[in-house]
């Protein structure tokens, strides 16, 4: 066990710290799911990118700084605790580039990875339709072989970003046959990227429970897709879309400095509340030590991703952990706050808007019960139904 | 960076496991409990006969006595794994009490240190900690030297001159005692960190209760496959999978806490005892669930003593209670946060 840290990761913590104390905003951005607000956080994503902030783990070619996992951590912990404004580029940057990285052409990545970078182009998810949310592989959305391309027809839902985002990614049944009886269902998928402005796409925002257009649904008629926008071989999506999901749910997308930078505030909150029920500070100390366990179990994770060990479907585990502990965190501060904590205009309001940000969590990313059966399954070793 | 023990502490737990699955397996716990009552003296009720002696030829009962003293010399971070093992056998032998006794006397040094740990790395001598000059200590049965901490500091007593009465309580593999120190006995250990030797003893029980967890879920988990109702193994019901989920992350996310307070402890950084509380309370936490769940699903033949998980299920209750209740613990740690 050796828990000290080097001198050169600390400098690299101090030289993040600086940049975002002189950077960071220090009005909080309006909402990024309205207009005004996704305009404002497209410009803070370019000067994260001109500073050599906005991808810190890429490869410097594409504007990262090619940290490594630790430094991603420390990085995301500073980002957190500086109060610095939510990721508009986070489907793409968070999402989508791992896959990019695994599987796509060079030519891809010249055309994608610095525009997505920069928020140039920010990307919205096609993955859930009507009749396909958990039980993602029963999708239909269609993609038929035309001349130099394929045509996709069908529809997406809970697109998030999906309101105001450029570009989409997602998965099309490329082979119609494999929905038929005794095929399986996770072939004949083929992941595509294309733009929400070409001809056919309708996209319809949906307002979500905070009243804002944070997702939508997104309509394809006959929409043209070049051979060059199809990521990775046609037919193999499902394995695509499952390296990308598997960051989503492991590391990237939930990194440990949000919820401790929460649990913090959290705390503050109590100091601040001479009346406050022992209850809710009783759950606000938990809350605070599990942020703590999710810090040190991310790291234990990263620790031993670097060194070379393979982290599979335990990525599980840390979904079902960050998600329920981002709801305590939330509602233990309005339980805290009181009448005060359902204005929507006050200082305070940030809670009220984390709050419903984190009922989404059990929900997306593959809903909770999903993920019990991924590990009961996977994991344990469990039979299957 | 590493947050795992060593890979060397690894592998020495692992040949600890080996040997305690051949030694101590379900069959010779239950007739450790049963031996309660029977010897003559009381001396070694609970204990797995024999057993001592091969943990000290391995190097279990010196394991953090010096080496110069005849010990393995490891720090709680090395001694951690094989704390595990010892949960996850449900061990009824003084590998705790003793190494943190060890521990101790190897922090203070001094006359009761050079006189005391080669016997104890022998595995001639086990050492117990008592909270108090009349308290209920575990181990306190089986010990040879008590280490007495009180308002003054500590305390070295031998057993000639406390009162040891055996406290039959739900765990006979515990050794448990009521222990009365005879006024002015004993000599005091000079330099010894009391405190300190505290929390190592939390994140040592922590690093057990993690064990025991994990021997639990194992538990359920190979039950629930073979177990069949409604024509099919109660294991493929999401009912009993989601439960069983649910232990597999809390034991998941204690283990890592565990390990950073093992960390903080060995190197008496300024949150140690903040980490020990932390570790003691997650694991704590994760071993009473992972009790309640294993019960649940092994339903009615759980809850009979011809089963032998109640063997689990008792031990995970002793020591949530022992070293700071899992409540007192987060008490601790909610009063350094915000003060009060």
């Amino acid at each position: 066990m050796d828990l000290t840290v080097d001198a050169a990761r600390e400098q690299w913590r101090a030289e993040v710290r600086e940049w975002l104390a002189a950077n960071v905003p220090a009005e909080p951005l309006p909402s990024l799911d309205t207009a005004d607000g996704f305009a404002a956080h497209r410009d803070w994503e370019r000067r994260m990118y001109d500073a050599g902030f906005a991808v810190v783990t890429w490869p410097e070619r594409f504007g990262g700084r090619a940290v490594d996992l630790l430094d991603w951590l420390a990085f995301e912990e500073e980002y957190w605790a500086a109060g610095a404004p939510v990721r508009v580029s986070q489907n793409g940057i968070f999402l989508l580039a791992p896959a990019m990285f695994e599987v796509a052409t060079e030519a891809q990545l010249e055309r994608f990875m610095v525009p997505m970078a920069r928020a140039d182009e920010v990307w919205a998810q096609g993955w859930s339709e009507p009749g396909a949310g958990s039980d993602l592989a029963a999708l239909r959305s269609r993609a038929d072989r035309v001349d130099g391309g394929w045509r996709l027809n069908g529809q997406k839902t809970w697109s998030t970003r999906g309101t105001f985002a450029d570009w989409m990614f997602g998965l099309f049944r490329s082979d119609p046959r494999s929905l038929e009886a005794g095929s399986s269902r996770h072939r004949g998928l083929t992941y595509f990227l294309l733009p929400l402005d070409a001809d056919g796409v309708t996209v319809r925002p949906i307002r979500q429970l905070d009243g804002e257009p944070g997702f939508a649904e997104v309509f394809f008629d006959d929409v043209f897709v070049p051979d060059d926008q199809v990521l990775g071989e046609v037919g193999k999506g499902w394995s695509v879309a499952m390296s990308t999901t598997t960051s989503e749910r492991g590391l990237t997308l939930r990194s440990p400095g949000r919820f401790m930078a929460s649990a913090e505030r959290l705390l503050d909150l109590v100091r601040r509340t001479p009346q406050a029920s022992g209850r809710a500070v009783d759950d606000a100390v938990d809350a605070w030590l599990d942020a703590d366990a999710y810090r040190l179990y991310v790291l234990d994770t990263a620790l031993r991703a670097m060194a070379g060990e393979q982290i599979g479907a335990e990525s599980s585990a840390n979904k079902l952990f960050w998600s329920d502990l981002d709801v305590r965190i939330h509602d233990a501060a309005l339980r805290l706050l009181g009448p005060a904590g359902l204005l929507t205009e006050t200082a305070d309001a940030r809670w009220l808007d984390g709050y419903l940000f984190s009922l989404a969590g059990p929900i997306y990313a593959g809903t909770n019960e999903i993920q019990r059966n991924v590990l009961a399954e996977r994991v344990l070793g469990l039979p299957r139904a | 960076m590493r947050l795992q023990p060593d890979e060397d502490a690894l592998e020495f737990a692992a040949a600890v496991r080996d040997l305690l699955s051949q030694t101590c397996d379900a069959q010779a716990l239950r007739a450790a409990w049963d031996s309660v009552g029977q010897g003559a003296s009381g001396r070694d009720d609970g204990r797995v006969p024999g057993l001592w002696k091969r943990l000290a030829d391995m190097g279990v009962a010196g394991l953090v006595v010096p080496e110069e003293l005849g010990g393995a010399g490891l720090d709680l971070t090395g001694a951690l794994p094989v704390f595990v093992e010892a949960g996850r056998a449900a061990l009824p032998e003084p590998v705790v009490g003793t190494s943190v006794g060890a521990a101790l006397l190897t922090q203070a040094g001094g006359a009761v240190a050079h006189e005391w740990l080669p016997r104890v790395a022998a595995g001639e001598a086990v050492l117990a900690l008592a909270d108090g000059h009349d308290a209920l200590v575990v181990g306190g049965q089986w010990a040879d030297l008590f280490l007495l901490g009180d308002n003054d500091g500590v305390r070295a007593v031998a057993r000639d001159d406390v009162d040891v009465d055996s406290a039959p309580s739900i765990d006979p593999g515990l050794g448990l005692a009521r222990v009365r120190v005879h006024a002015g006995a004993g000599a005091p250990v000079d330099n010894a960190d009391g405190r300190r030797a505290f929390d190592w003893a939390c994140v040592a029980v922590a690093g057990e209760l993690v064990g025991l967890a994990r021997a639990m879920l194992d538990r359920a988990v190979g039950y629930a496959k073979v177990r069949e109702q409604f024509g099919k193994p109660i294991g493929s019901f999401q009912a009993v999978k989601h439960q069983l989920a649910d232990v597999f992350v809390a034991t998941s996310f204690a283990a890592p806490v565990v390990n950073r307070a093992a960390w903080s402890v060995a190197h008496d950084l300024p949150t140690r005892s903040r980490d020990a509380s932390h570790a003691k309370y997650a694991a704590g936490r994760a071993a009473a669930q992972a009790a309640r769940t294993a019960l649940q699903v092994h339903a009615g033949i759980g809850y009979t003593y011809e089963n032998d998980l109640h063997m689990w299920l008792k031990r995970t209750w002793s020591l949530a209670s022992q070293w700071g209740t899992t409540d007192w613990h987060k008490d601790r740690i909610a009063r350094e946060l915000l003060g009060g």
